[in-house]
């Protein structure tokens, strides 16, 4: 006789395997011999050391370029995950030419532990970052600065709470509060909740129930706020309890919770918006986000869905007022989009990957949306990585 | 020739010269292998690199394995004797402070962990890796690769016993992980 847990674990391990697709795995290389290294081996980095330093002296002297990002009223650095360090390290970056200018250091847990989660304030100099510890099960969350050269300061842990390690987070842009969401199996059933966490007080505002029907369970995704901090926008799809992991689920709707709540239900604020087209779950991560100024929303989606080899990314715009759309950019290629809303700006977000599929690296910041709403791409020097 | 040793080739043109069928092997199998390495060493990228050794080295011997006949359990067991060696690898790491195991990548920075369904899978999965190994390898090998307890002790190179033994006790402690103990 099969147990409640033997099913479950057959349907886990088949799940988790039916994540690897036979059409992505690497061909078989054969091993390449080992060469001795050569005498002239020095040669190389001389060569590319003169190859910069000749490209610098052109640039020079062709003069200064466009404005710089930071002439625009965009930040000059922001703080990302390095691509590929496990645990998670993060850096500082230039905003004009994407080189790192520095590092975070790494929080201070045992047994290993790395960055989980970076959000910006508004003006990308301060920062909330929480650091997780895979074994112990413990976080903590910190605070630092950057000075004006990128270099970080005033680093601190800022709360002793131990915050969930599996969820998603959204900072305000005033860095008060700290929104989150999580999925959590509570007695056999399913059960999302948003929590609003002041960090200047400690209160917290629990957000639970209210968004279903019988027979689905409400999936929230893409926490954001709009740069006056007024709400906490999330968008939200209505999937099936039961039926096959890539079901139809309803389409996305944005709503609104009042960070000055007490708690209560998720529906107990408003409706910002709602979309038409039915989802599949999990073919775009962070698929809508509010957009810096407040008056619309931003939404990445996949034409067409699930196709694997030219996936084609689009990013649009949509008027919370008139619902008039404008297609901000498109994106055709291997790679993944992602929206990420931090510190009053929406990060556009790109990792090497296949559409319903968790791509294997970090994702990369390979564009901005600002206040004035129009896409900004962002260099990316990988030298640092 | 060094450039051409390292371009990439197909399973098919780099295992051709084998006496037996190898290349067949890889063909049918490759897929399969990996997931079985994914669902030990968690991580694909890891797996794929193990069953590749795997397969590279045997085509490296130009012999026929140990038991013929039995090829694709031979390389079973070779694929779980990699997963192990990444194991003990990630556990000395772990021990000075280099590497923390991650269960389901952390990928972006709003750090979703899964669908929700998965979320339940998760839960699973999670309590499936804190188990020691050798009762998480006859638990993938029986409820994922659907072998049975004589293959299991085959494979491993344990007797049936120990397989039933291992079985019983690793989903004992997931049910009770689980919340779902009597």
């Amino acid at each position: 006789m099969t147990t409640r847990t033997e099913e479950r674990l057959a349907d886990a391990l088949a799940a988790r395997a039916a994540a690897v697709r036979a059409d992505s795995l690497r061909p078989l290389r054969a091993r390449p011999e080992r060469r001795r290294a050569r005498a002239w081996r020095w040669l190389a980095p001389l060569a590319a050391a003169m190859s910069v330093a000749l490209v610098a002296g052109l640039m020079a002297a062709l003069g200064p370029g466009p404005p710089s990002l930071a002439a625009r009223g965009l930040p000059r650095y922001y703080v990302w995950y390095a691509s590929s360090t496990v645990p998670a390290r993060l850096q500082v970056r230039s905003t004009s030419t994407g080189a790192v200018v520095a590092s975070v250091p790494d929080p201070a847990l045992a047994s290993g532990g790395g960055w989980e989660w970076v959000g910006a304030q508004a003006g990308f100099r301060t920062y909330v970052a929480l650091a997780a510890c895979g074994h112990c099960r413990r976080s903590q969350v910190y605070s630092f600065h950057l000075d004006r050269d990128g270099r970080v300061t005033n680093m601190a842990v800022i709360t002793d709470r131990t915050m969930p390690v599996s969820a998603v987070y959204s900072l305000s842009p005033d860095g008060s509060r700290l929104g989150y969401s999580m999925t959590t199996v509570l007695k056999g059933r399913l059960t999302t909740r948003i929590v609003i966490f002041s960090l200047r007080t400690g209160r917290v505002a629990v957000f639970r129930g209210g968004l279903g029907r019988r027979g689905f369970v409400p999936v929230v995704r893409s926490l954001s706020w709009p740069r006056n901090g007024k709400y906490l926008a999330f968008a939200v799809t209505l999937c099936p309890r039961s039926g096959p992991p890539r079901s139809t689920c309803s389409p996305w709707t944005v709503r609104s919770l009042n960070p000055a709540a007490h708690g209560g239900s998720l529906a107990s604020g408003s409706v910002l918006l709602t979309t038409h087209a039915p989802v599949v779950i999990n073919q775009v991560i962070n698929p809508l986000v509010i957009n810096p100024a407040g008056t619309g929303a931003l939404r990445m989606s996949v034409q067409p869905p699930r196709s694997t080899a030219n996936q084609t990314f689009r990013l649009t715009s949509i008027s919370l007022t008139t619902g008039e759309r404008t297609v901000l950019r498109t994106w055709v290629g291997p790679d993944i989009e992602a929206l990420y809303a931090t510190g009053g700006v929406v990060l556009v977000l790109s990792a090497p990957g296949r559409v319903g599929q968790f791509p294997s690296h970090r994702f990369r910041v390979i564009g901005l949306i600002g206040r004035s709403g129009k896409y900004q791409p962002l260099p990316l020097d990988r030298a640092g990585d | 020739m060094g450039g051409a040793a390292e371009a990439p080739v197909t399973g098919d043109r780099v295992l051709a010269a084998d006496a037996y069928d190898l290349a067949g092997l890889f063909r049918q199998h490759h897929a399969d292998l990996v997931r079985l390495a994914v669902l030990i060493v968690r991580d694909q990228p890891t797996a794929e690199d193990v069953v590749q050794d795997v397969f590279a080295r045997l085509h490296a011997k130009h012999g026929r394995p140990a038991l013929p006949g039995k090829e694709l359990a031979y390389i079973r067991a070779c694929v779980l004797n990699g997963c192990r060696s990444v194991l003990r690898r990630r556990a000395v790491a772990r021990r000075v402070g280099r590497y923390r195991d991650v269960i389901g990548e952390p990928v972006s920075p709003s750090a979703e962990a899964e669908t929700i369904r998965a979320e339940s899978r998760q839960q699973v999965l999670a309590a499936l890796a804190v188990l020691p190994a050798r009762r998480r390898e006859v638990l993938v090998l029986r409820y994922f690769a659907g072998l049975t307890e004589a293959e299991i002790a085959a494979t491993l190179g344990i007797s049936i016993g120990a397989v039933k033994s291992a079985a019983a006790r690793g989903i004992a402690t997931l049910a009770h992980a689980l919340g779902e103990g009597s």
